[in-house]
């Protein structure tokens, strides 16, 4: 047995490296006409478009449309899901009442639903962020039930033993206790937002929003375009992420994983 | 003997401020069996004495400790403090002590040793001030700002001792305290624990796994028997206060401790027989 071989160079600078070898692999494959450039668009011709795409005010209205929609659908859901998760989390009167015609909506694929959108809610943004929003609230409520699930029931008679109130156990007890849970719950509610939103979009668009852009110069085989708003939308899922992780991070700081000390 | 061996002999200072009489308690399996885990227990405690409660494993004695302090209903008996029925936590007269993972992981020290005060509607100048007093008398104040996940086992249940000193309860129900420690923490913590109850006067009931802490820091200890739990044996330890470590080494400690061993390991092996018996008999039981 060696000594353990050590990596290089840092972590960042390789994944840095990465990217970009397939950038150019995936330039010089278009470049080099393997692919039809109409349908595949190169990394270069791509952040031109991205630049100018940016530049452009309907481009700029679309992105203030699909965000309106998320952001309402979101936020809907993680309402409505933290909510009905401490409900059926804290009754077991509600969960036997509720769960399972939840969970049953749950197992449904979603899209079957889209029509029924435009036909109560018409091709405004409301059609994309009701859809986001039912996508969004299932991930939220299991998130939260077991996040109430998994708090020690010692803590819970230590603060009987206190004097807690049930709304003081709801606020410095069940509350604090699954912050994390609710954290990472809003996480998974956010991907499937975002997802939903753009489905929607495409299916029933009737705002001019990134889905409608996005199909647009699809049509019009603009394939640069195209892969620009994907980059713009890809760019936006990371920051959100990225933002994300460090709430987590943060909500979560007395576990100190990474502290590990004893005094 | 009296004629009641669970009530301590009359002379003793301190009037009696915690009864159970004919205390039971069942809990129904989720198998749908019934288990009697307290059974007509009888007991008077006297303001300021320290009791113990020995017994095997799993015979009843945290179920007992819970019911003298209104957190576990009863099946039949009553339990009164001062006369009066205990059907619900007392947190201005009763606090509790558990076992373990009994501090708040996202609350700082300070702020889970305030929490009985806060559930109170106390001030926070005021409940923050309490707090630190006492753990200053735990020998904590300096890492009041600390989470309980950088703290090691002993300085937790430290921590949760100051908690419950905070409410100034009468009386102190301490659910194997030092269960989780180490020898060594485990004398020294006991030590602390025999000062701070000379200092303050307040009544304990103390369940423990240990003979020696139980007669190092008790006035009585209490044998139980196995499932379903009943006061078997009363044995008193006239050893004068305060004790101090040459208590241990002492013939009257080795008497005591010898006593006690054998009335427990007595219930030990029955209690053992009964969890065979469950076993046989396919009902879940821990
Ligand atoms: N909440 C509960 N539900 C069902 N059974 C319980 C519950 N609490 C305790 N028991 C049972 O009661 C018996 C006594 O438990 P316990 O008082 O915890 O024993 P000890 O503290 O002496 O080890 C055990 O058989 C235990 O399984
Ligand atoms: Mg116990």
């Amino acid at each position: 047995m060696g000594r353990r071989l050590r990596w290089p160079w840092p972590p960042t600078l390789v994944r840095v490296l990465i990217i970009a070898a397939w950038l150019v692999v995936w330039e010089a494959v278009v470049r080099f006409g393997l692919v039809g450039q109409l349908l595949v668009a190169p990394p270069s011709s791509t952040v031109v478009a991205m630049v100018e795409l940016a530049g452009l005010p309907e481009i700029q209205a679309g992105f203030v449309e699909t965000l309106l929609e998320f952001v309402v659908g979101f936020g809907v859901a993680a309402v409505v899901g933290t909510l009905l998760g401490f409900v059926l989390g804290l009754s077991p009167a509600a969960f036997r009442i509720l769960n399972s015609p939840l969970m049953t909506l749950y197992g449904t694929p979603k899209s079957i639903f889209l029509p029924l959108f435009v036909v109560f809610l018409g091709l405004g943004y409301q059609s994309p962020a009701a859809f986001a929003a039912l996508s969004a609230v299932f991930p939220v409520i299991i998130t939260v039930i077991a996040g109430i699930r998994a708090l020690d029931q010692r803590l819970l008679m230590t603060a009987d033993s206190l004097g807690a109130s049930r709304l003081d156990k709801v606020r410095f007890v069940f509350l604090p206790g699954t912050f994390p849970a609710i954290i990472s719950g809003l996480w998974l509610g956010i991907k499937q937002a975002l997802l939903a939103v753009l489905l929607a979009e495409m299916f029933i668009s009737g705002t001019r929003n990134v889905g409608y852009w996005i199909a647009h110069y699809a049509s019009a085989f603009q394939a640069a375009s195209v892969y620009a708003l994907i980059a713009w939308l890809s760019l936006l899922a990371i920051a959100l992420g990225l933002a994300w992780r460090r709430l987590e991070a943060h909500a979560s700081r007395w576990r100190l994983t990474e502290r590990g000390a004893t005094l | 003997m009296p004629e009641d061996p669970t009530r301590s002999p009359a002379g003793r200072p301190g009037s009696e401020i915690l009864t159970a009489s004919g205390v039971s308690v069942s809990f129904q399996t989720a198998a749908g069996a019934r288990i009697d885990a307290v059974d007509a227990v009888d007991l008077g405690i006297h303001e300021g004495e320290f009791v113990s409660i020995i017994g095997p494993s799993g015979c009843g004695k945290s179920t007992l400790l819970r019911a003298f302090g209104g957190l576990t209903r009863l099946s039949s008996g009553t339990v009164t403090l001062d006369g009066e029925r205990v059907v619900r936590p007392q947190p201005d007269k009763i606090a509790f002590v558990f076992q373990d993972y009994t501090l708040f992981p996202w609350r700082t020290v300070l702020a889970n040793t305030v929490m009985g005060l806060q559930f109170r509607g106390v001030g926070r100048r005021e409940r923050e001030e309490t707090a630190r007093h006492f753990l200053q008398l735990v020998g904590l104040d300096w890492c009041a700002g600390s989470f309980p996940a950088e703290l090691s086992g002993g300085m937790q249940q430290r921590v949760a001792i100051a908690r419950a000193l905070t409410m100034n309860p009468s009386v102190l129900l301490m659910d194997e305290p030092f269960g989780a420690l180490d020898e060594q923490t485990r004398t020294l913590l006991g030590s602390e624990l025999a000062r701070i109850v000379e200092e303050t006067g307040k009544t304990v009931v103390f369940v423990t796994h240990s003979l020696a802490e139980a007669v190092f820091l008790s006035d009585r200890v209490l044998v139980m028997s196995a499932r379903p739990g009943q006061i078997k044996d009363v044995v008193e330890v006239p050893a004068q206060r305060p004790r101090d470590e040459s208590f241990l080494t002492s013939e009257v400690f080795d008497r005591l401790r010898r006593r006690i061993f054998s009335s427990l390991i007595e219930e030990v092996h029955r209690q053992a027989a009964v969890n065979e018996e469950y076993r046989r008999a396919g009902t879940s039981d821990s």
